[in-house]
């Protein structure tokens, strides 16, 4: 039992960063139909700003977190500027293979610049050490990504719930012809969405940097497979879904990996597909209710 | 007549390859053969993703299988059984095999595999039936390299014969071209391409859907599985995630470039991509300029370009350069009006 | 009912992508008149709706609204002109409460104190989206979601109102409801372009309207000589 719950607390991190993620992919997928392959690279390209600020120019902490937020905010506003705007209204399948290419591309020219090994993610000293509860070990990374994680998710749905521009999102994401006869302004409703969705990113680097220690180029590709899953595991467009089955793939990939056999813990990737796969079979809409229709 | 035409064709055809293959410095060869391949791929995967609109990731799983499956039988005995000691059945494990019934053999069991994938084409919808086959890929690869008793893992194989030369490849290509123009033709490939435009039309004019996609996913799993297996002879190496994402998007961009639904679109958008690969390739080494300065080793930017390249091709011209038409003397006379008289 | 119209077409030609749909369509919609565009089944109807909101591109002529040329525009900028739209089979957003629906309909109301009310005039207009408001639009009958569409449609408190064919589908009691209630707004200064398969329903009500054939205006005169007219009943509207 003890060895159950340790896994879970363990898993708390992975599981932040799955739900932060997912939510922000959730937001684009609804809002335009895309599953945007290059979210993975919007945070990666975060958490290089964070690094560069951090090692490189020896910068504090804080700055490295607002470098790691500005980096994704800059680089999703631009692929959604050169890459989906102008495929604006063509189909999903285009639009995928659209954000592989941004993917690809965007990954390829950082490993150009600065190579796929690791880099350190330096964490200040009030973020190491642990606390134990009874023969439970908790990191305090994990508590502070817990409740950054927490606050995040709650301020998004509130946002998404009870604000004009969050109303006119979920119109959008709907109908988006109709919501533009409303008066909406639709392209600018997108900026805003990519710009959150991006936020979200450049959240989970930081969280990715602190759990972890460092960070790499194809650190994107992990997560943006899960990241999509997860999206529709709890109801495309549907922020609090995609934040709960972000968690729900998270903990359980680390406790499907942590019940393998030690030779068979390679087959980790084959938990989300799974997941993928039995929710195509029985309940392809999704755990909560979607916002598209 | 038409019958002494074909003959003469066929030998010319025979008399440039035998000359080619002489006369080719290694390099060339290489690309010509690389060329090749990547027609196969591309010829292949325009059959599901082109005219049966089932847009589908999954030819890097089918490759992988079909890889494997010859290399099992193709492979040294004393690589197989003395110095890795897979666990694969007796009469795998001590013979080794020629070329030929390894590629027949590749090629069918990669096609039964790629079959499987006609049958979630049902009932997903286009995006989720894209996303699957991307799991399909990710799937054979991740239990590719977690059964190193059979597979070796990561590690690959190596050790393999040399046996693709220029007949294999370019006999199976031509081979390949010529089925699917008379298959463009004929009722069971109309039958396809009805379907891929409008599903509802096809079952009401009687096309069993379930039949024609697995028709559709076989002939095209058969030759990717056969192209993977080429390539293999080539390189001489084998491990599961040459089949990833990479190399599965690269074809991707060929038929896109070449317009998806067009047999020379397909033929053209390989030899556009592995022209690009090949020639970008010492840039990515790094060389002397000229003894002048040396160009920094820019290793990925072959990907870095084709992948804006796909991106502009996407916004520009989605249709791809032959759209879904074939090359022929209309199709060069209204090329020829478009660029004069400009609309 | 003189003067410069609120809204002008003028040679109209428009489709989707290369297909022409309507041709050479010219109309106006006079400051506090109810106007309808009749025709059967696909002849353009829809299509001349969406190119004067700004959903699809006229490929000719000019849309002019208030004196003011809006053929380019985008629709949100036409609807910030002050014209509702309430669209061909209602299509409110099924995944919010009617509440929420309402909300985007009065996007562009900048206050808060003008948000209310409006809304308490939409509401005393359909008591029932009162009672509703907390209910998913996905799960409200027809009838109450036409009166929602238009709710939405109103809420911004337009100039015109573009309806598309409102009483599809709904059962005569509703349509009548509906009907009484468009009286009601034209009458508060609410000039309404009304698109219509029924006729009969239109024309009572309309100081003017026009006969759509093939994607071409063929006939114009006032409602209730049109609603007389033989010629019309058999060839355009294909009813008795």
């Amino acid at each position: 039992m003890d060895y159950f719950l340790q896994q879970v607390i363990n898993s708390l991190g992975w599981g932040s960063l799955n739900a932060v993620m997912a939510a922000g992919y959730t937001m684009t997928f609804g809002i335009i139909g895309l599953v945007n392959f290059a979210h993975g690279e919007v945070m990666m390209v975060g958490a290089m700003a964070a690094f560069w600020l951090m090692v490189v120019l020896k910068l504090p902490f804080w700055m490295g977190c607002l470098g790691a937020m500005a980096g994704s905010i800059a680089v999703g506003l631009l692929i959604e500027r050169l890459a989906f705007k102008p495929l604006r209204g063509a189909g999903m399948i285009t639009l995928f293979i659209t954000s592989l290419a941004a993917s690809f591309g965007i990954r390829t020219l950082l490993i150009m610049l600065v190579t796929d090994k690791l880099k350190p993610f330096p964490i200040p000293d009030y973020l190491r050490g642990a606390i134990l509860l009874g023969d439970i070990i908790i990191f305090k990374k994990t508590i502070l990504i817990l409740v950054l994680t927490f606050l995040a998710g709650a301020a998004l749905i509130y946002f998404v719930k009870n604000t004009k521009t969050g109303t006119a999102m979920r119109a959008m994401s709907y109908d988006p012809e109709i919501a533009g006869t409303m008066g909406v302004n639709t392209e600018r409703v997108i900026i805003v969405t990519f710009a959150v969705a991006s936020f979200l990113a450049g959240m989970a680097a930081i969280f990715w940097g602190i759990k972890f220690g460092s960070v790499r180029c194809s650190m994107g590709v992990i997560i943006v497979v899960n990241a999509f899953i997860a999206s529709v595991l709890g109801g495309i467009g549907n922020v609090l879904g995609a934040i709960v089955a972000g968690f729900i793939i998270g903990v359980g990939e680390t406790l499907f990996v942590a019940y393998l056999p030690d030779q068979l813990v390679g087959l980790r990737p084959l938990f989300v597909w799974i997941v993928f796969f039995v929710l195509l079979i029985f309940k392809p809409s999704g755990l909560f209710r979607p916002n598209i229709k | 007549m038409q019958k002494l035409k074909n003959i003469i064709l066929l030998a010319a055809a025979v008399g440039l390859l035998y000359f080619l293959d002489r006369c080719l410095p290694g390099f060339w060869l290489t690309l010509l053969l690389l060329f090749g391949i990547n027609s196969i791929l591309a010829v292949a995967l325009n059959i599901t993703n082109g005219w049966a609109n089932l847009f589908s990731l999954g030819h890097g799983g089918i490759m992988l299988v079909g890889g494997y499956t010859a290399a099992f039988m193709t492979l040294p005995v004393a690589f197989k059984r003395d110095l890795l000691d897979l666990a694969l059945p007796g009469f795998l494990l001590n013979i080794q095999v020629p070329f030929l019934p390894a590629l027949i053999v590749g090629g069918l069991v990669g096609a039964v595999f790629g079959s499987v994938l006609a049958l979630p084409a049902l009932r997903l919808k286009g995006l989720y039936f894209l996303l699957a086959t991307l799991g399909f890929n990710f799937i054979t690869i991740t239990i590719a390299e977690n059964i190193p008793d059979i597979t070796n893992g990561p590690m690959g194989l190596r050790q393999f014969p040399a046996h693709t030369n220029i007949w294999w490849v370019w006999g199976i290509a031509i081979f390949l071209i010529y089925l699917s123009v008379r298959l463009r033709r004929s009722t069971i490939g109309r039958a396809l391409i009805v379907m891929g435009q409008d599903e509802e039309l096809a079952s009401h004019l009687g096309v069993n859907l379930l039949r024609y996609r697995l028709y559709a996913f076989g002939l095209s799993a058969f030759f990717t599985a056969i192209g993977g297996i080429l390539w293999v002879h080539l390189i001489l190496n084998l491990y599961p995630r040459v089949f990833g994402l990479h190399l599965v998007f690269n074809v991707v961009t060929m038929i896109v470039i070449g317009g998806l639904g067009s047999i020379s679109g397909a033929v053209i958008g390989a030899a556009i991509i592995t022209g690009f690969v090949e020639i970008l390739a010492p840039l990515e080494e790094g060389f002397g300029f000229f003894g002048l300065f040396a160009v920094p080793r820019l290793l990925g930017l072959t990907t870095l370009i084709l992948a804006a390249v796909l991106i502009v091709i996407l916004v520009v011209r989605p249709e791809g350069i032959m759209g879904n038409r074939e090359i022929s003397w209309s199709w060069i006379k209204s090329q020829w009006q478009r660029f004069r008289r400009p609309q | 009912m003189s003067g410069e119209p609120l809204l002008k077409l003028e040679r109209i030609t428009s489709g989707y992508g290369r297909k022409t749909v309507i041709r050479d369509v010219g109309f106006h919609v006079q400051q506090g008149q109810i106007v309808t565009l009749l025709g059967a089944n696909g002849v353009g109807k829809t299509t001349t709706l969406k190119t004067i909101t700004g959903l699809l591109n006229a490929t000719a002529g000019r849309t002019t609204y208030g004196g003011r040329d809006i053929t380019p525009l985008k629709p949100y900028e036409i609807a910030a002109l002050g014209m509702g739209y309430c669209p061909e089979g209602r299509r409110v957003f099924g995944n919010l409460t009617a509440h929420e629906n309402l909300m985007v309909g009065a996007y562009r109301t900048r206050s808060q104190k003008d948000f209310n009310a409006n809304l308490k005039w939409i509401h005393q207009l359909f008591p029932r989206l009162n009672e509703r408001r907390s209910q998913l639009s996905d799960t409200m009958s027809g009838g109450e979601q036409q009166m929602l569409a238009i709710g939405r449609a109103l809420i911004s408190r337009p100039q015109l109102l573009l309806l598309d064919e409102p009483s599809l589908g709904l059962a005569p009691l509703v349509v009548e409801h509906i009907v009484k209630t468009l009286v009601a707004i034209n009458r508060a200064g609410v000039s309404i372009l009304l698109v219509e398969q029924n006729a009969q329903m239109a024309l009572r009500i309309s100081h003017h309207a026009y006969v759509m054939d093939n994607g071409r205006i063929v006939r114009e005169g006032a409602g209730m000589d049109l609603l007389q007219d033989r010629e019309i009943a058999d060839i355009y509207l294909g009813f008795q």
